[in-house]
């Protein structure tokens, strides 16, 4: 099989691979959860077991090393998360014996899957976009969705007596301006906005530890815990890769 | 005074572009199709965010008419300074 051919099909391949991902999401969103998560599973996964056991050739050796790349950054931030969990579970001592939450319960194979999942995917897609290219698109996609999410819901909750206060809002359309703001300062100084999305970040983990805290069960623990990451990472990703940008400067 | 030579204080300068227009204007699709490699690994080896491998960096050459050398090269950080 020549070259071409092969670069043909490894794309054929993972074009095949992203409808698995995102029918698989749809089936989640559906409700099919199962099914949902053998899909992304599948389309995540399959592939590059195909690629590693030499069923499939790799397209080439830059999409190789991004993957691997992609890989042990998925790898840190499961494992990550994972120790700082059972890091707090130990220290903290926290039971639900006495009706608090269980840290222990906080981390359910589906928020692994869940991290694992965007993290690679993230950082794939930022190696292949090339960090400042990658980092302003995901932070102009971040800020632009959660400016339409906050009018959405703000507009939702107009009228009603129950819901946010004015500082709530206030405090909201801050942060996501906050991330808006972070976009014009990439090119400049990459280093210094990837420390302040990390710092961003860190910022919200009191916020989320108080939603979780307030008397909530242990299912909607967990959904704060998948909340956060979902929020955290499109932030923490290109945050880190642009901390690394400048120690890897080559030149153009 | 002992100097260790690491990835910080190297940097890989690379000319291919200039290369790649002096060779007819050849486009970044037509050079991957010479050199058996992806459009994106053309665009990323160029832009300096990928280092080629020795077999990549022999195809390149090969496939522009030049060396290696005349491709890569290293520059210290004081030159880059």
């Amino acid at each position: 099989m020549s070259t071409r051919q092969l670069l043909h099909l490894g794309g054929s391949v993972d074009f095949v691979a992203n409808l698995l991902m995102a029918g698989g999401l749809l089936g989640i969103v559906l409700g099919g959860i199962q099914w949902g998560i053998a899909l992304i599973s599948l389309g995540l996964f399959g592939p590059y077991l195909m690629r590693e056991t030499g069923v499939l050739p790799w397209q080439d050796e830059f999409q190789r090393e991004v993957i691997m790349r992609s890989g042990m950054h998925a790898l840190l931030a499961v494992g990550l998360l994972v120790t700082a969990i059972m890091v707090v579970e130990g220290v903290g001592g926290r039971t639900d014996v006495d009706g608090r939450w269980a840290m222990k319960d906080a981390m359910t194979a589906s928020t692994a899957l869940l991290v694992l999942a965007v993290t690679w995917i993230l950082s794939r897609t930022l190696q292949y976009w090339g960090t400042l290219v990658g980092a302003r698109r995901f932070l102009m996609g971040y800020f632009g969705i959660g400016l339409l999410a906050m009018v959405v819901v703000f507009l939702g909750a107009m009228g009603r007596e129950q819901g946010l206060s004015l500082g709530n809002w206030l405090l909201g359309f801050a942060q996501i301006g906050w991330v808006g703001l972070l976009v014009l300062g990439i090119n400049r100084w990459p280093r210094l906005v990837g420390w302040l999305l990390l710092g961003t970040v860190a910022s919200a983990v009191p916020h989320f530890i108080t939603i979780a805290g307030q008397n909530m069960g242990e299912p909607a623990w967990i959904g704060v815990v998948e909340g956060a990451c979902m929020m955290g990472l499109p932030l923490l990703v290109p945050g880190f890769a642009l901390i690394a940008h400048r120690k890897t400067k080559e030149h153009r | 005074m002992l100097y260790i030579m690491s990835m910080e204080t190297l940097n890989l300068r690379n000319n291919l572009r200039k290369y790649r227009k002096l060779a007819g204007g050849l486009t970044q699709q037509e050079l991957a199709e010479r050199t058996g490699v992806s459009r994106q690994s053309i665009i990323s080896v160029e832009q300096g965010r990928y280092r080629p491998s020795v077999e990549l960096a022999l195809q390149l050459a090969r496939a522009l008419g030049v060396t290696v050398e005349d491709l890569f090269e290293l520059a210290s950080e004081e030159e880059n300074a």
